[in-house]
């Protein structure tokens, strides 16, 4: 069962601590959205987790086992990343064989690397577009290509860096439905900077300057209008408006999202 | 102000668009799925992109390539810095407009705060800025000289709290004294349009108001409220208190 233990890490760039004194455990499959502004320190905390820099102090944890430098590439091979900008990302001017390239780096062999790109690629919805160049997608279909070269890997840990940003809303429905289709057994990490969509993930872990504003249920952490202004996050449409309405002295339940906004205009009535 | 294209075309990498449209001041905002061709339709009335019919009109006057009546921040600008310091990088546009050098400083540092971009860092390069800071940067380098058209391809994706909310003042600050249009996929952003001209597959598919065109739920509430147009929330929580006594 994949896991993440992040302990007591701490982390510059060489000025001042991007991280410091981070600690967090992700015990089993789940949904988490780490929500924080420009410069919240997100992003870097996705590189320690995956691998791509290196730890200092601190210790990271994945699936039980420590993360060091010997063995850093191992462990990476269960954490797929999708990151926001897929143009920067492919690597072959054809989409199967940029969704082999995953495969084919960790040795598998050739039928395997086929059935994989086959499996990825139905399941993206993308099998008429396997001979097509990435590069000439729509947006959406960019997206799902990136994903689809990702858990062509089977990754054990999804982490979603920004990922849905670029998308307009049928782009974005799309993803989710394909996240929801993946998570099962999995955990799946959005870095986000929008409430909007951290609320599409159970478990919420906001950051404000390198550290841990709060913890828990999205629908705690983000029905906080406070909390999230103090961390530079606007809060979503449904929790300005229901925070309005108790303000003008409506008894409104406080909503962070679109669907729970319709239940609690609905219970008015 | 007005800005007009009439029977513009573009065909390229088997795509086309054909549009005529034109502006008056205020704010209009264009929508449509990923591919339907806002960001080409932005290049073609920013007349930088060379069309293959049709004529773009400002005030009368034929554009026809570069002018500097219109600026335009392409989507993530700020992969546009490109001066040694933050101050030089905002400044740029100012050279050809033929200021001194005081009246260029003053403007410069004045975007600089407008853009909440910390005097300290005004000598540094762009590239050791903050996100948010280098996004909300290569905007004041854009507004910098005061264009009468502002053209914004998807200025909110990826904006903080503060970073939108700087954007959204630069957005009121243009439209009351010219024209801003403005592609997006924000349908708050977009409920603030004077109008919503929509685009599909290379065409403009209809062309009105933001109450009638949304569907997010402060559109959704203000067309059942009978109201013209979809007001802040604020607004809207008191009235939707009265038409509850």
């Amino acid at each position: 069962m994949p896991s993440i233990a992040a302990e007591d890490i701490s982390f510059s760039y060489g000025g001042e601590d991007v991280l410091s004194s981070f600690s967090f455990t992700i015990p089993g499959p789940g949904t988490v959205a780490v929500l924080g502004a420009n410069g919240s320190g997100k992003s870097t905390l996705m590189k320690l987790i995956a691998g791509l820099l290196p730890l200092r102090r601190g210790r990271i944890e994945i699936d039980g086992r420590q993360v060091t430098e010997d063995n850093a590439f191992s462990i990476r091979r269960s954490i797929g990343i999708v990151f926001q900008d897929p143009d920067s990302q492919f690597v072959s001017p054809v989409l199967e064989e940029d969704t082999a390239f995953g495969p084919e780096n960790y040795g598998f062999s050739r039928t395997e690397v086929m059935s994989r790109v086959d499996r990825s690629l139905s399941l993206t919805g993308l099998q008429d577009r396997r001979r097509s160049a990435p590069q000439l997608l729509s947006g959406g279909e960019k997206e799902r290509a990136q994903l689809a070269g990702v858990i062509a890997i089977s990754p054990d840990i999804l982490i979603f860096d920004e990922a849905f940003s670029m998308l307009d809303l049928e782009g974005q429905r799309s993803m989710h439905d394909l996240v929801a289709a993946l998570k099962e057994g999995r955990i799946v990490v959005s870095i986000t900077h929008s409430a909007e969509e951290a609320a599409l993930s159970d478990r919420v872990i906001l950051l404000r300057r390198g550290r841990i504003a709060a913890d828990g249920p999205s629908e705690d952490v983000l029905s906080d209008m406070d909390l999230l202004s103090s961390c530079s996050i606007r809060p979503s449409y449904a929790l300005r408006l229901t925070s309005a309405l108790r303000e003008a002295g409506i008894d409104a339940r406080f909503a962070i999202s679109d669907d729970g906004l319709k239940e609690a205009l609905c219970s008015l009535l | 102000m007005q800005l007009a294209l009439k029977d513009g075309t573009l065909t390229r990498d088997g795509f086309s668009l054909e549009a005529s449209i034109s502006f008056d001041d205020g704010l209009c905002v264009v929508m449509g799925p990923s591919g339907a061709g806002k960001t080409t339709l932005l290049s073609l009335l920013s007349g930088l992109e060379r069309m293959d019919g049709g004529s773009l009109m400002l005030d009368g006057e034929a554009v026809t390539g570069y002018d500097r009546r219109i600026g335009i921040i392409f989507q993530h600008p700020e992969r546009q810095l490109f001066a040694q310091s933050v101050f030089d990088d905002v400044s740029f546009s100012l050279r050809r407009l033929g200021l001194g050098r005081e009246e260029r400083r003053d403007r410069t540092a004045s975007a600089l705060r407008e853009a909440l971009v910390d005097e300290k860092l005004w000598g540094v390069s762009p590239f050791a800025l903050s996100g948010g800071e280098r996004r909300r940067a290569a905007i004041a380098g854009m507004v910098v000289s005061e264009p009468s058209v502002l053209l914004m391809d998807e200025p909110t994706v990826g904006l903080d709290a503060p970073s939108y909310g700087y954007l959204m003042g630069i957005v009121e600050r243009f439209r009351k004294k010219g024209i801003v249009v403005m592609a997006t996929h924000d349908d708050e952003a977009a409920s603030r349009a004077d109008r919503i001209v929509s685009m599909d597959r290379g065409r403009i598919v209809s062309d009105g108001a933001p109450v009638d065109v949304l569907s997010f739920p402060g559109a959704v509430l203000s067309r059942a409220l009978g109201l013209p147009c979809i007001p802040p929330v604020e607004e809207l929580a008191a009235l939707i208190k009265g038409r509850m006594a």
